[in-house]
């Protein structure tokens, strides 16, 4: 089935709903989502958005950029982060204006909280910049947006799965979608496709990610002639639910919360001095570990405890009630008289599809694009994240970079034409990748080699790695592309087929699999998330620079490098 | 402990009406009713099909029938129902069953 639009978006997160609102209702956009729109994983955000509105104490964009660009390990590209951060205030008023319900102080203005990695006077102190609407900001925003998208007649095409990016001579002009409830192939001809199709924390077996977070976009965009951007930089926040690795959030601390380990003590004196709990995910995720390796963890075990029973029953029932909810109902934990046993979870993809500030896809180091080609949100790069982000970021890099995305699009849709299509049925190429998968004999079946996948990545390209496991790494993921070529699938029809979809999801898995454990390896060094026990240090020297993957089908990608923008702040140590 | 899960099937390209399928597997009390799902039908049967995503209890891609009362599967724990283990899980009441 054909359709036609002027923009079509694919994902619909924040970063899809935000772009989709900005391009006003003279212009004729479908989002496609492989899950109902207000599923999508934005709606697990919890603890807060960041801004320097300065409600609750003195704050500056200057210093929120500052912790950004400390909190990145110096690898954000400055340019950008003054953007996200500069636009901060203006993005929390635009949702206070659309509706988003927030918290708000005994005055009446919007409340804020401290989280990880934020301070004032650059370093000084933790600062409360995070607001919030309890523990459900991601979505009660989620929810606002997607109704403003409704009102303005944006039209979804929900549980539609993408398969591929229709590229004629360089132009983007379309998209190939399989729905779901009934099998058939549709394609979408526009011209402008965004890609916001989030992260990919399935890749790894503890993590705090959906089920749909299996980085379609990115893989399809890789394979189309994207170049990815620094895919080793993977994040691990520090609490998630031991065993489960469903996310207990940074606002948790940010209230008062402190972590643990066997004796009773609070570790995080020892290795953040000044802001403690509220020290970096990446650092905190690393002293878990090293508390757990040293023999401190709980009962002997891989956790450490996350202890709120101080803060009192009201402000956890008023601030953190779904915190409460889960660790009542999967880890049978009252936190109000008990500690939450915690450990590091996969949670979010610094790296993702290489764009400059306006969402424009890049296909290699000198900033040469796609046309008509975007993405926005954890899929994307701009960079403002770089080696680590800093929580409550994410939600305001969603809403500033897709409003962006959204206003560059809008602005080229302008300039052309439909590009035409000529000859070649678009959905040929989808059509023969399903024929091939259905009537597949092979033995092999995805969610084994998906759960390799996940074991492999989870034991050593996760908090701690190594040059010699990452090779071995490497040489695995291979033999699994390989076996995925005999995947067969059992269900034979068109409905709801499962089966199918997770075959693809695991290929797309497996090549962004590929691209972190390559990069992991050739940067010998260790920043941010990023760390090599072989090469503990930062180097400078060599490696400020942004990682960059070409797609290399059969072969491991091409890698090569691309300088950080530096603008403010010069690389200093990296103390909290 | 071995439970046995009841599950209300159909697909319209076969079937003329619903029919009743059993599985079933080895449980801890600790499973969500959704990861028992997933086992049979990563498993087992992979022709099953239900709608999951974020598996907390936050996205609700997977409110069904379960033992006669709605619920996400994600947030049921097998410890959760006194039918120690017997499971019968079935579609959301007032939605058209494709």
């Amino acid at each position: 089935m054909n359709h036609q639009y002027d923009v079509v978006i694919v994902g619909s997160g924040l970063a899809g709903l935000r772009a989709a609102i900005e391009l006003g209702e003279d212009t004729r956009t479908a989002i496609i989502s492989k899950v109902f729109a207000t599923r999508s994983h934005s709606g697990a955000a919890q603890g807060g958005i960041g801004a320097s509105l300065g409600n609750e104490e003195e704050d500056h964009w200057k210093w929120h950029m500052f912790d950004t660009v400390k909190g990145s390990d110096y690898l954000g590209d400055q340019d950008a982060i003054e953007i996200l951060t500069r636009d901060a205030p203006r993005t929390i008023y635009e949702l206070e204006h659309m509706g988003v319900p927030f918290n708000r102080t005994p005055e009446g203005r919007i409340a804020q909280r401290a989280f990880g990695g934020h301070t004032s006077n650059f370093g000084k102190a933790a600062i409360k910049r995070a607001c919030y609407a309890a523990d459900r900001t991601g979505r009660v925003i989620l929810d606002t947006l997607w109704e403003k998208c409704l009102q303005r007649g944006i039209e979804f095409f929900n549980e539609f799965q993408i398969m591929n990016l229709t590229v004629r001579n360089g132009q983007c002009c379309g998209v190939t979608a399989y729905e779901l409830a009934n099998g058939t192939l549709h394609h979408f001809h526009a011209k402008a496709v965004l890609l916001a199709t989030g992260g990919a924390g399935k890749i790894f077996r503890t993590t705090s990610n959906a089920f749909a977070s299996t980085g379609d976009g990115m893989a399809i965009a890789f394979r189309s002639g994207a170049a990815l951007e620094d895919m080793e930089f993977v994040q691990f926040h520090p609490t998630g639910i031991y065993k489960l690795g469903i996310l207990i959030s940074e606002a948790v601390r940010g209230e008062g919360g402190i972590l643990h380990n066997n004796e009773g003590e609070r570790f995080m004196e020892r290795y953040a001095p000044t802001i403690k709990d509220l020290a970096p995910r990446d650092m905190i995720s690393r002293c878990i570990l090293r508390e757990i390796r040293a023999g401190k963890g709980i009962d002997g075990k891989d956790y450490v405890h996350l202890d709120l029973t101080h803060l009192g029953e009201e402000l956890i029932s008023s601030k953190l009630s779904e915190i409460m909810g889960f660790a009542r109902t999967y880890a049978g934990v009252d936190v109000t008289k008990e500690p939450i046993p915690v450990q590091p979870t996969c949670h979010y993809m610094m790296g993702g599809i290489a764009t400059d500030t306006d969402g424009r896809i890049m296909i290699d180091d000198q900033d040469r694009t796609i046309d008509g080609l975007y993405a926005a949100g954890e899929c994307a790069c701009v960079s403002v994240h770089g080696a680590n982000r800093l929580g409550c970021n994410s939600l305001l890099d969603v809403l500033v970079f897709g409003r962006r995305a959204g206003r560059s699009i809008r602005r080229y849709i302008h300039t052309i034409g439909l590009p035409s299509l000529s000859g070649e049925d678009p959905t040929a190429e989808s059509a023969a990748q399903i024929a091939a998968l259905m009537d597949g004999t092979g033995e092999e079946r995805s969610s084994a080699i998906r759960t390799e996948m996940q074991g492999i990545m989870m034991d050593d390209v996760s908090v701690f790695r190594n040059k010699d496991a990452l090779v071995k790494v490497m040489e695995k993921l291979r033999k699994l592309k390989e076996r995925c070529a005999h995947i067969s699938i059992q269900d034979k029809g068109h409905c709801f087929n499962r089966d199918l979809l997770d075959a693809m999801e695991v290929g797309y898995m497996l090549d962004l699999a590929e691209a972190i454990t390559l990069g992991a390896l050739n940067r010998d060094e260790s920043r941010g998330a990023h760390f090599r026990e072989d090469c503990p240090d930062r180097d400078d020297q060599h490696w400020l620079v942004h990682s960059l993957f070409r797609y290399g089908g059969l072969k491991p990608p091409h890698f090569f490098t691309k300088p950080v923008k530096i603008t403010e702040f010069q690389p200093q140590e990296r103390k909290y | 402990m071995k439970s046995t899960f009841i599950i209300y099937r159909y697909d319209p390209a076969v079937d003329t009406e619903g029919h009743y399928q059993e599985y079933s597997l080895d449980t801890a009390p600790t499973d969500k009713i959704l990861d028992c799902l997933n086992r049979i039908r990563w498993e087992q049967d992979p022709t099953l099909a239900y709608r999951f995503s974020c598996a907390h209890g936050i996205c609700g891609s997977d409110a069904m029938v379960i033992n006669g009362r709605i619920g996400l599967a994600c947030q049921k724990l097998i410890r959760d129902f006194r039918t120690a283990n017997n499971f019968v899980i079935e579609p959301l009441p007032l939605f058209n069953v494709v």
